[in-house]
């Protein structure tokens, strides 16, 4: 069945399927939320400006997020988004009260904070396999590698998560 | 540990992340231009205000009250600037001509002033709404609470003069789109004195300029409803409530909900007082779980017993979309 959409329809209805799930997966790549949402935004605008070519809801999907992610890693190199979140770091060892709110806050920052932790392409191979839940063709594809190169990252990255995790993931309050 | 472990944790890391809608922004940078901006003729003469008075404008800076996608704070919010919101003041089309109506933008600069400036040199989320001022009109300004007087920076003297097809009305509504918005960052009603190369310039769009200018009085010069939420194409599940402010008969705001047909789905009044300046009105919670998703319009309106008369009500709309 041929269906074809004009840009701006196009545009909305992607938005409202995919805006909040890119900005959270963009969230896990940056951390920052505002620069998250920045990033997500241009991502529409350019698949709006090139639907002409993609004239397909699931090509413009993977193409959303393919652009996320590239861009999320050259917001990245901008260093300020960094250094501006190292700078809100609350000072190690303030000891809130533990109950379960803080909890569930400590655990999400954990898991942010490991993600932080491991090299790029490590982060960017977890975040669409175990967040988007795509498989190891599409994570090829969406970062321009090899499957092969998907195994080893996806693999090295879980391993050095579990081990960042350890603590969280044995509490099983999940 | 395993894989299935592992996704809960990513799920669970971001759940709470629940980002602002920017569909209108998106949809703002995805049109052509409005350009060149046009000069619509209105037959509005403003009253000159001579008077400076010390009452606190209704600015809310609250944007997002109720359920559905909001700011409220997050685990990630730690890494994220504030935001706050300003008041800009565009030009709309009422039943007395043009007219000013306020919409809300958000800002994570610290610079209120600044921010709101800006938002007068870009296109309102509205498309109802326009503006009179070009994208470089403005380079700052600056609120001197103190001496009780608002700076504005113009970037240089090209507005000196009217521009062809801009009426008078215009100019001064136009000025009057500044002094409101400069007014609402201010928190105060203060007198707004532009200047060019920090030096006072004596026209702008053609008119004086030499002193500090007031603002004319609201009923001269706003439109008599507007809406502060919901903002343009925010997104809504299961109830939202709407507020803003009018100047009504009897403080009665009719409201609809129409639905992509323009069928109207919902119908209330909201109620605020009268006097002789606008004043708060809210409808709190409406239930639209019932409706399909879609895209639907939000009209508020000034409560017209006239029948039309007058020209009928005023009215103010927003898009939104029900998940």
């Amino acid at each position: 069945m041929e269906v074809t959409l004009d840009a701006d329809t196009a545009l909305e209805q992607l938005y409202a399927a995919h805006w909040r799930r890119l900005v959270r997966l963009a969230v896990l790549l940056l951390r920052d939320q505002g620069v998250a949402e920045e990033v997500v935004q241009d991502a529409f605008v350019a698949m709006h400006g090139r639907w002409s070519s993609l004239r397909d809801p699931d090509k413009a999907a993977a193409y959303l997020r393919q652009t996320v992610v590239n861009r999320s890693r050259s917001a990245l190199r901008h260093r300020g988004v960094v250094e501006r979140y190292v700078a809100r770091q609350p000072a190690p060892g303030n000891a809130e009260a533990a109950d379960g709110p803080s909890l569930v806050a400590d655990r999400r920052t954990a898991v942010l904070d490991a993600l932080r932790a491991l090299p790029t392409r490590q982060r960017e191979v977890l975040a669409l396999r175990y967040y988007l839940e795509l498989s190891e063709i599409e994570i090829a594809d969406a970062l321009g590698i090899s499957r092969g190169s998907v195994k080893a990252h996806a693999s090295r990255g879980s391993a050095a998560l579990r081990a960042l995790l350890t603590d969280h993931l044995d509490e099983g309050n999940l | 540990m395993d894989d299935r472990q592992l996704g809960q944790l990513f799920h669970d890391a971001v759940e709470d992340v629940e980002p602002t809608d920017r569909l209108m922004a998106i949809r703002q940078q995805t049109r052509p231009r409005r350009s060149p901006r046009r000069y619509v003729v209105g037959g509005l003469v403003l009253a000159t205000a001579a008077a400076v008075t010390g009452i606190a404008i209704a600015a809310r800076p609250s944007t997002d009250p109720g359920p559905g996608p909001s700011q409220h704070p997050t685990a990630t919010d730690s890494g994220t600037d504030p935001t706050s919101a300003v008041a800009a003041y565009y030009i709309g089309e009422t039943p007395q001509g043009d007219r000013l109506f306020r919409e809300f933008h958000q800002t994570k600069s610290q610079d209120t002033l600044a921010s709101a400036l800006r938002s007068l040199t870009t296109d309102a989320f509205d498309p109802d709404y326009r503006t009179f001022w070009p994208d470089d009109a403005f380079t700052g300004g600056w609120i001197d609470y103190p001496r009780g007087l608002a700076t504005v920076l113009l970037n240089d003297a090209s507005l000196h003069d009217r521009p062809a097809g801009m009426t008078d009305a215009q100019a001064r509504l136009a000025i009057q789109q500044v002094v409101y918005t400069v007014q609402a960052a201010a928190q105060q009603r203060i007198p707004v004195q532009f200047q060019v190369e920090g030096k006072p310039i004596d026209q702008v769009y053609g008119l004086p300029t030499s002193e500090p200018l007031t603002n004319a009085p609201e009923l001269d010069v706003l439109a008599l409803v507007s809406i502060s939420n919901p903002t343009e194409g925010r997104t809504v599940e299961g109830s939202f409530s709407a507020d803003g402010v009018a100047s009504s008969f009897e403080g009665t705001v009719p409201w609809e909900l129409r639905d992509a047909d323009g069928e109207v789905v919902r119908r209330d009044s909201a109620q605020g007082t009268m006097e002789d300046h606008l004043t708060p009105w809210e409808t709190g919670p409406i239930d639209v779980s019932d409706l399909p998703p879609g895209t639907y319009t939000f009209v508020a309106m000034t409560d017209d017993p006239s029948g039309g008369e007058g020209g009928g009500p005023t009215t103010d709309t927003r898009t939104i979309v029900i998940e």
